[in-house]
């Protein structure tokens, strides 16, 4: 019965299959490097025009010269042979989109990976698009709540920023796009995380903490793993970032992680070399700059007339050796609208996240900060900074007077508190009611050890006892006297329960 | 120094023995060799001189179409195929380049330059399995 029913619906199908003899433009493979082909005819090809080979496999042209053509093989290229039939599409490479990959872990073309089937999708983007226009645009208000206090407070977020996550490697710069992730449950976001060159099994263990965090339900893992070919690398971001767009279209907020874009640079320069471009600064072809700055510019804040929506991206860029005046690193930094730096001095101090505040800036999140948080984080960052200069001088001598030895003090305990462990987000107004605490000197009389317990206690003690104070915070961002006295109330109410 | 392209040499040495009789153009063509001697070009004479075949036909308006069947091809067929191309092409006249590949299983395959028409029952099953796994 079944049997037939399916017999009768290929048999439909058959009869309404109409072949065609299409005229299709075609040429062959002339030379085969590693990923890399080039084709001579295809004289009509358009520049990133889609290609098909023999066995299937696409293809993208990258450089159009006077006699041949050079493509980037999408895909497995080791059964590709001088002489091979390359037929043109006459389309612009393009990803199918759509709500149903969310949760999923995908390669470069966004077909999945994670054995789990078939993701359903509802259009097709483009991976190469013009960033929104100047009047499409708005500027940054809203924050983009990290959960990392000492990036929350020092060096806030908008929708719609670019901010670069930089330093050497084993610094924390992933931990910190991860934590970010997982602080976006109920916060409206959707979440796309491009792996670009990492480790397939790093990406299985992100995969796994996120899945186990419930952040998998509004998140994407693109993936270009290092052993997939450097075209599929090279465009992953830009697949990214088209399904980040799909999402905005539809008036939502994106965040967006390339990690990191020193590989996809990497990944880049081989491609050039292969296609003989002209090698430059650390054998990067010219081109590299914008390469990064046209995926970069992609992230934005659309206005409401245009339909709303945002892309924050977060870039991370590693560095060799703390060197960021490398070519990659300064050409992100100045692409970006600010830049977290992760030092390894720090990290093995055990001041984790090994946020440098110093050499790190937003320029444009702390406008997007919420009121409550400007108020508490406002001088945090300048008696960081004067601490950094003090601590440096007090170690030549003892002889301090009482003001410098309680500025030390504060400086002390500002960095004992900013310190947080890995997959624990903080939510923004417990974040307040800590940071309260220290710049109001409340925390002053509790030893430096205790810090973090006493934290961990106040936090606890206020979701019982302030609960107007962070139903406040926590809908309308807002700050009030009223507020102000009824935490200042709590945590002292519980200072004299901790400190007996 | 920029390398020069066969095809350039080509419509080089075309200009040079435009309107020339025999014995001068035989000089000319011997003179250029000796440039493409003196400038170490002389490996690339195949290219130069396909490209110069073509462009010869090119002048005269001829097309080379690559036909590919999987069975012998009968003459009117032959005759159809060359006013099918005139026709479709513009061209004056056809030079037919015939190729047997019995995989194909029937029909027919036009190569004209980079232009490829694909009536062949191989194609056409191709289509059909692409469109049934969609």
């Amino acid at each position: 019965m079944q049997k037939n029913t399916i017999l009768e619906q290929l048999k439909e199908e058959i009869g309404n299959f109409k072949a065609e003899n299409k005229r299709e433009k075609v040429g062959n493979v002339i030379e085969v490097f590693d990923g890399v082909v080039r084709v001579s005819g295809l004289s009509d090809l358009k520049a990133s025009e889609m290609v098909t080979f023999p066995n299937g496999v696409q293809g993208v042209a990258l450089n159009l010269e006077e006699e041949s053509v050079g493509i980037i093989v999408l895909g497995d290229y080791t059964n590709i042979r001088e002489g091979d039939e390359v037929k043109s599409t006459g389309a612009i490479l393009e990803l199918p989109v759509g709500e149903g990959l969310i949760g999923r872990v995908v390669n470069a073309l966004a077909q999945p990976i994670d054995g789990r089937g078939v993701a359903q999708t509802t259009k097709n983007y483009p991976i190469e698009r013009v960033a929104p226009g100047v009047i499409t645009r708005q500027s940054v208000d809203q924050p983009v709540q990290t959960g990392i206090k000492a990036i929350d407070a020092l060096i806030p977020i908008g929708r719609g920023q670019r901010e670069l996550i930089i330093g050497d490697r084993q610094t924390g710069k992933t931990a910190i796009a991860v934590d970010t992730i997982l602080n976006q449950k109920g916060q409206d976001m959707i979440c796309v995380y491009v792996a670009i060159g990492q480790k397939d099994s790093k990406v299985r263990k992100i995969e796994t903490r996120l899945r186990e965090g419930g952040a998998m339900d509004y998140t994407i893992i693109v993936s270009a793993g290092a052993s997939d070919p450097a075209a599929l690398q090279y465009i992953a971001p830009y697949a990214g970032v088209s399904i980040a767009e799909f999402f905005m279209d539809q008036g939502k907020d994106v965040l967006i992680i390339y990690d990191d874009l020193s590989k996809h640079a990497v990944a880049y320069r081989e491609i050039s070399l292969l296609l003989r471009r002209p090698p430059g600064r650390e054998a990067y072809p010219g081109d590299v700059f914008y390469l990064h700055s046209r995926l970069l510019e992609r992230a934005c804040r659309r206005n409401s007339d245009y339909g709303g929506g945002s892309i924050t991206a977060l870039p991370i860029i590693e560095t060799q050796a703390g060197d960021i005046s490398a070519y990659i690193p300064t050409n992100v930094i100045s692409i970006t609208d600010g830049q977290i730096f992760l030092e390894t001095d720090l990290f093995y101090k055990g001041i984790r996240p090994a946020v440098n505040v110093g050499n790190s800036v937003s320029r444009v999140g702390s406008s997007a900060q919420i009121k409550a948080m400007k108020k508490v984080a406002g001088t945090l960052k300048l008696d960081l900074a004067q601490f950094r200069e003090l601590e440096a001088f007090s170690q030549f001598g003892s002889d301090l007077d009482e003001a410098t030895k309680k500025q030390l003090e504060r400086g002390r305990r500002a960095v004992e508190l900013l310190k947080q462990p890995q997959y624990s987000p903080v939510p923004v107004m417990n974040q307040v009611i800590s940071l309260y605490a220290l710049t109001r000197g409340l925390m002053d009389d509790v030893t430096l050890d205790k810090i973090r317990e006493f934290e961990a206690g106040l936090t606890e003690y206020a979701q019982s006892h302030a609960k107007k104070f962070l139903a406040e915070v926590r809908e309308k961002g807002m700050w009030s006297d009223e507020g102000e006295a009824e935490i200042r109330k709590v945590i002292e109410e519980y200072k004299g329960v901790f400190l007996k | 120094m920029q390398k020069i392209s066969p095809k350039i040499l080509a419509s080089a040495l075309h200009a040079a023995t435009k309107g020339q009789t025999a014995t001068e153009s035989a000089q000319t063509v011997k003179s250029f060799v000796n440039i493409l001697v003196k400038k170490r070009m002389i490996g690339k004479s195949e290219e130069v001189i396909e490209a110069y075949r073509k462009l010869t036909l090119d002048e005269k308006g001829i097309v080379e179409a690559e036909v590919t069947t999987s069975h012998p091809l009968a003459n009117e067929a032959e005759e159809n195929i060359k006013k099918f191309i005139k026709k479709e092409f513009g061209a004056k006249d056809v030079e037919i380049h015939h190729k047997l590949e019995e995989s194909l299983l029937g029909g027919m395959k036009l190569k004209v330059g980079d232009t490829i028409v694909d009536g062949t029952l191989k194609g056409r099953l191709t289509q059909l399995q692409r469109e049934l796994t969609k």
